[in-house]
């Protein structure tokens, strides 16, 4: 390769490309055009008549200062192409990143509504529980028309105080997330028992549906899976598929180590002389 | 101990069954009935009581390879006492003939199970651990022995469920007439290795698929979790690095690196696989620690034992002594040592588990 190619491909890397709609963007309506070819050829011929006008070296020389300044320009060209492409590499490793970030921003923004879903729903529950304490509150009020109720349904104050009391335990304890105390007072009025059963199942569900929203909800246990079946094949004695094999004939290496006894006795120690 | 399964007498043997202390007697002696059974991505190692009180194990590695089946391979398998079976018009050597016969072969040894779990990719998994298992276990000393198997807790970093592997293996050792119970691996380092701690510390298994962790006081296990990395991760790691096959990391890792001093390239790869391994479990031990609710408080300081496979490199404890005095571990640390078998300590806690039952 001779120099007059190696400046055009100098020249050729270190450009770059616009259009003429980008030009007239930059306000530039003309532009002078000059060939790389030309350019190599003038850079070649100073470089020659600068050398050649001093007579200080012969032509040999001269061709020899070119070969080198060649070789010389070629790895700075190397060099600069190397920077290039690592610079490429971080632009490209940062625009992943920027990427990550949006993704992450976008779950963070799934989490909040989320959240802000979930504190509807207690806002809910809430409401749902004034609702139910307002509605046995009037219970107690005198009503204009008889209402069906349970036999022996006399509204004792007592019973009415306590009634209040437990469902003022219900809310406290769906605030804070605990199980519900159990209740068994003697001489409870079966219409007051079976209002608290109802409000206490509706709060339930409302819990259990909570719960579930917030995926800390007890699923109900079901039956162990039996694997059995994918076993049939190795351990159906009948079976003409059963793998022909030299195990039984061949013994698996054992090694005896330290016993155990020393464990077992600390361990029934600790579970108290068993 | 729980005699419940051991009601019935073993046919075919000589032996009484006492319903009362779940011992068998054969002609002269008593045996402690119940087996610990580990059951690792890397190696299968049982675990019994013999007549002298002792232990004895049996360990067999957890793989299988394919050759070409002809009548001169199948005799030429014999005669070396070489474990085949014949499946799919094919043979299949098993166990630690496998591993060696992929060295020579120049291939990669299959393998039935994948980071700590039955492996969901490998068909084959199934009848080939059913094999190794029935192999290392042995016949059961009376109907529904007790096996204590181990299994991997959840894992912090994969997204893992042991349900199924655990049911699966239960059922497996069901069809051996066996009964299968299920135990953390770690937890079974504890009952092996820190009986002299009263069973309070922390019991580290470092496994071919996993590295399970367990903190417990007084034999209950307070925290369990485990980490997707093991001697596979750092065995696909640095034949990565090298450009080697696997299996051959694994035989380079195996043959006596110390990696205090590793004396080449591809043993400075295992060390630095092994220092991140050890560094990224007691990080994460510790950020459990920090983060977990209803964490003991140890007043006193409390041992960390070692143990499995991974950790039986050289210079594995130094090197984890080093990794843990750059961190500022939340509780007071006394010992840090690895266990004297540390290649059968999982199968031993789960033998200490099944000699004392529920």
């Amino acid at each position: 390769m001779d120099s007059f190619t190696d400046v055009k491909e100098a020249l050729v890397a270190r450009s770059t490309v616009a259009s003429i709609d980008d030009l007239k963007s930059q306000g530039r309506s003309k532009v002078k055009v000059i060939k790389a070819e030309h350019i190599a050829a003038m850079v070649r011929e100073a470089v020659e008549n600068a050398v050649a006008g001093t007579g200080m070296i012969s032509r040999e020389e001269v061709d020899m200062l070119v070969e080198r300044s060649r070789e010389e320009f070629r790895d700075i060209v190397a060099e600069r192409e190397q920077q290039l492409t690592r610079l490429r590499d971080a632009v490209t490793q940062l625009e992943e990143i920027k990427v990550e970030r949006v993704r992450l921003q976008a779950s963070l923004q799934d989490v909040l509504a989320e959240r802000n879903s979930l504190r509807d729903e207690l806002e809910h529950s809430a409401t749902r529980i004034a609702e139910l304490e307002e509605q046995l509150a009037n219970q107690t009020a005198p009503a204009p028309a008889p209402v069906a109720a349970a036999p022996s349904s006399d509204m004792d104050p007592s019973l009415v105080m306590k009634l209040m009391t437990e469902v003022a335990e219900l809310k406290a304890n769906m605030s804070a997330g605990t199980p519900q105390p159990q209740q068994a007072g003697p001489g409870a009025d079966e219409g007051i028992t079976a209002a608290i059963d109802k409000l206490a199942g509706t709060l339930n569900d409302r819990l259990e549906k909570f719960g579930r929203k917030m995926g800390i909800s007890s699923a109900v246990e079901g039956q162990q899976v039996n694997f059995d079946a994918l076993f049939e094949k190795e351990f159906d004695q009948d079976s003409s598929q059963k793998l022909e094999s030299n195990m039984d004939s061949v013994q698996a290496k054992k090694k005896q180590e330290g016993g155990i006894s020393a464990n077992l006795e600390r361990l029934r120690k600790l579970k108290g002389g068993g | 101990m729980n005699t419940d399964d051991r009601n019935e007498e073993w046919d075919g043997h000589d032996t009484t069954t006492d319903e009362t202390t779940g011992t068998t007697t054969g002609a002269t002696t008593e045996v402690a009935l119940g087996k610990g059974l580990d059951i690792g991505t890397a190696n299968l190692a049982a675990a019994e009581q013999d007549e002298s009180g002792g232990v004895t194990v049996t360990v067999e590695r957890n793989a299988f390879l394919d050759i070409d089946a002809d009548a001169y391979s199948k005799n030429m398998l014999t005669k070396l006492k070489v474990p085949y079976v014949v499946h799919n018009n094919g043979l299949v050597v098993i166990g630690e003939s496998a591993f060696e016969l992929a060295n020579v072969f120049g291939k990669e040894t299959r393998r039935p199970m994948s980071d700590g779990l039955i492996s969901p990719n490998e068909v084959d998994a199934l009848p080939m651990m059913t094999m190794i298992i029935e192999k290392v276990l042995g016949k059961p000393r009376a109907q529904g022995e007790a096996v204590y198997f181990s299994v991997p807790a959840e894992s912090l970093d994969v997204d893992n469920n042991v349900v199924y592997h655990q049911g699966l293996f239960e059922s497996l050792l069901g069809k051996l007439g066996y009964t299968g119970k299920a135990l953390n691996e770690a937890h079974a380092v504890v009952f092996s290795e820190l009986a002299e701690n009263d069973f309070s510390g922390i019991g580290l298994s470092f496994g071919g698929g996993m590295a399970n962790a367990c903190v417990a006081y007084k034999s209950i296990p307070c925290l369990s979790f485990s980490v997707a990395r093991g001697g596979d991760w750092i065995d696909s790691n640095v034949a990565n690095v090298l450009g080697i096959r696997r299996s051959k990391a694994t035989l380079l890792k195996e043959r006596g690196v110390d990696i205090r001093d590793p004396k080449n390239r591809e043993e400075e790869a295992i060390a630095i696989y092994y220092r991140n391994l050890i560094s990224y479990l007691l990080e994460n031990i510790k950020a459990r620690f920090e983060h977990g609710q209803n964490m003991p408080n140890f007043n006193e300081p409390v041992d960390i034992a070692c143990a499995g496979g991974t950790s039986l490199v050289g210079g594995f404890i130094e090197v984890f002594r080093d990794e843990f005095a750059k961190i500022d571990f939340p509780i007071p640390i006394g010992r840090i040592f690895r266990a004297d078998e540390a290649l059968t300590s999982v199968a031993r806690g789960c033998l200490v588990a099944a000699a004392i039952g529920d």
